[in-house]
């Protein structure tokens, strides 16, 4: 009787050793580990970008964008003087509208801060109220041209120069598309609330983000401003065919 | 008669040896037989067991033919023959838990120690960030404040660099309106010239005739009357000659 207790009993020792030797490993992976080397800097070297509450002026000058491509036009005619406004869209080319620079005998540009740039040519559409301007030397900027054409309520900002003043810069948004009430550009135009005047023809329309939308060329008497649309400026400027030399006046 | 100890400490493994159907052999892995009552009853009749063994020179374990392991006592009294080994894994395990319980203490202790020096470490770069970082936004707050001067003054050169370039661009337009006026007067005073000089060739050959014609036989008639057709076309000149200079008016 005693023997087979004894025998049952035998196992019981390796189990023992091993449930204690088990407690102690996992006792010893609850332990508090010690502490790592220090640290050489507890700086970070990079940290996480700051975000800019404004995105500011970061030109050369502290002008924006939309201001350093808006060139002043003067259109000196044989008996008549005149001003518009355009903008340019690579570095020595710019696109204003045809009765801006029509029958001139000589164009004077002038930039954001007052330089002068000389005019080598000017062309204009036949088929819209578009015309390009050659210049000799570089322009300070240029935008990008925006891919499509801006929808209703769509956010528009217009930099020109109405009545020949200042340079000035207005927003407003996309009212819709109407057929030209002029009758000078072929298809639908762009009718936006943007104020503009007098002078403000050739003035670059710009979206949300900068890109070129569309050409100011009219208003009415509601103050709706019309504007030629970018999908009419990129078919023109894919064949320049299109555009022919701009009508002078002699004597 | 002796016996090998290894066969008193592991008489279970070499029982078929050493079995004795008379009197049976102590069975080690019997743990509850030699209870902790006897053995204490045990030690209070025979005290110092090991003593009395070492003094003891008959053994009547050896006598009745029972191995003794070493240093093992004599049975006490009203002993009935089968032998209880006694037990020393409890005192193993306490020696066993009281290393391992001095090993965790010390862990622990060196462990608290390295804690504590990185803790004085880390309050030592603390205070030194954070001195850093005091300094750092007085700086942050001083230039934040010069930032917001600088815009003002940036603001203010950019409206006055505007203002300059319309300043200069209104000049320029005054200047081609000047030109264009002094190009105008300069042909209506060439107009003028002109009419008056038509109208003094007019004026002193209608003189003429006059003369003539005060004494009409004294010249032949056909020569008045060519004389007449002549004064006829100056004044036709004349006439000629200020509708341009009210043309040029007129523009």
């Amino acid at each position: 009787m005693t023997r087979a207790r004894g025998v049952r009993r035998a196992p019981l020792r390796p189990l023992a050793a091993g449930v204690v030797v088990g407690l102690a490993l996992v006792a010893c992976g609850a332990l508090p580990q010690p502490p790592g080397p220090e640290p050489t800097d507890l700086v970070p070297s990079t940290v996480p970008g700051a975000t800019p509450t404004a995105t500011g002026n970061l030109s050369p000058d502290g002008f924006d964008v939309a201001q350093r491509i808006a060139v002043r036009i003067r259109n000196v005619g044989c008996n008549s003087l005149s001003t518009g406004s355009g903008f340019a869209i690579d570095a020595t080319t710019l696109i204003t509208n045809r009765h801006v620079v029509a029958d001139s005998a000589n164009l004077q540009l002038s930039t954001y801060d007052g330089q002068d740039i000389a005019a080598t040519a000017a062309s204009s559409a036949a088929l819209a109220d578009l015309a390009i301007v050659r210049t000799v030397d570089e322009l300070p900027a240029f935008p990008e041209l925006a891919e499509a054409d801006p929808r209703p309520q769509d956010a528009v900002t217009v930099v020109g120069y109405p009545q020949g003043g200042q340079l000035t810069v207005t927003s407003g948004q996309v009212i819709g598309a109407t057929t030209d009430p002029l009758n000078e550009n072929l298809g639908e135009v762009l009718v936006t609330d943007a104020p503009v005047e007098p002078g403000s023809s050739g003035s670059a329309v710009l979206d949300a983000d900068g890109r070129v939308i569309g050409v100011v060329y009219a208003k009415n008497s509601d103050d709706m401003s019309f504007i030629v649309p970018v999908s009419t400026l990129r078919g023109m400027l894919a064949d320049e065919s299109t555009f022919v030399a701009s009508p002078t006046c002699t004597g | 008669m002796t016996t090998e100890p290894t066969h008193a400490a592991e008489p279970s493994r070499h029982a078929a040896r050493t079995w004795d159907p008379d009197a049976p052999a102590p069975d080690t892995d019997v743990l509850p037989i030699f209870a902790a009552s006897t053995a204490a009853a045990a030690s209070a009749a025979a005290p110092a067991p090991r003593a009395i063994a070492a003094t003891t020179s008959v053994d009547p374990a050896v006598d009745r033919g029972w191995p003794l392991r070493d240093g093992a006592s004599n049975p006490p009294p009203g002993w009935s023959g089968a032998w209880r080994r006694p037990r020393r894994w409890p005192l193993v395990v306490v020696v066993v838990m009281l290393v391992l319980a001095l090993a965790l203490a010390g862990y622990l202790w060196a462990t608290a120690l390295a804690y504590q020096d990185r803790t004085a470490w880390g309050e030592d770069q603390a205070r030194v960030i954070g001195t850093e970082l005091a300094t750092t936004r007085a700086e942050l707050e001083g230039t934040t404040t010069e930032l917001e001067g600088v815009r003002a003054q940036l603001e203010t050169a950019q409206a006055r660099i505007t203002a300059l370039a319309d300043e200069k661009a209104q000049v320029g337009d005054d200047r081609e309106a000047q030109r264009q006026l002094v190009d105008y007067q300069q042909r209506v005073s060439e107009a003028a010239g002109t009419v008056a000089s038509a109208l003094e060739r007019c004026v002193q050959g209608q003189d003429t005739l006059i003369g003539y014609l005060k004494n009409p036989t004294a010249y032949d008639p056909a020569q008045l009357a060519a004389f007449g057709t002549n004064v006829d076309g100056l004044c036709q000149s004349a006439t000629e000659a200020n509708q341009s200079l009210q043309d040029e008016l007129a523009r």
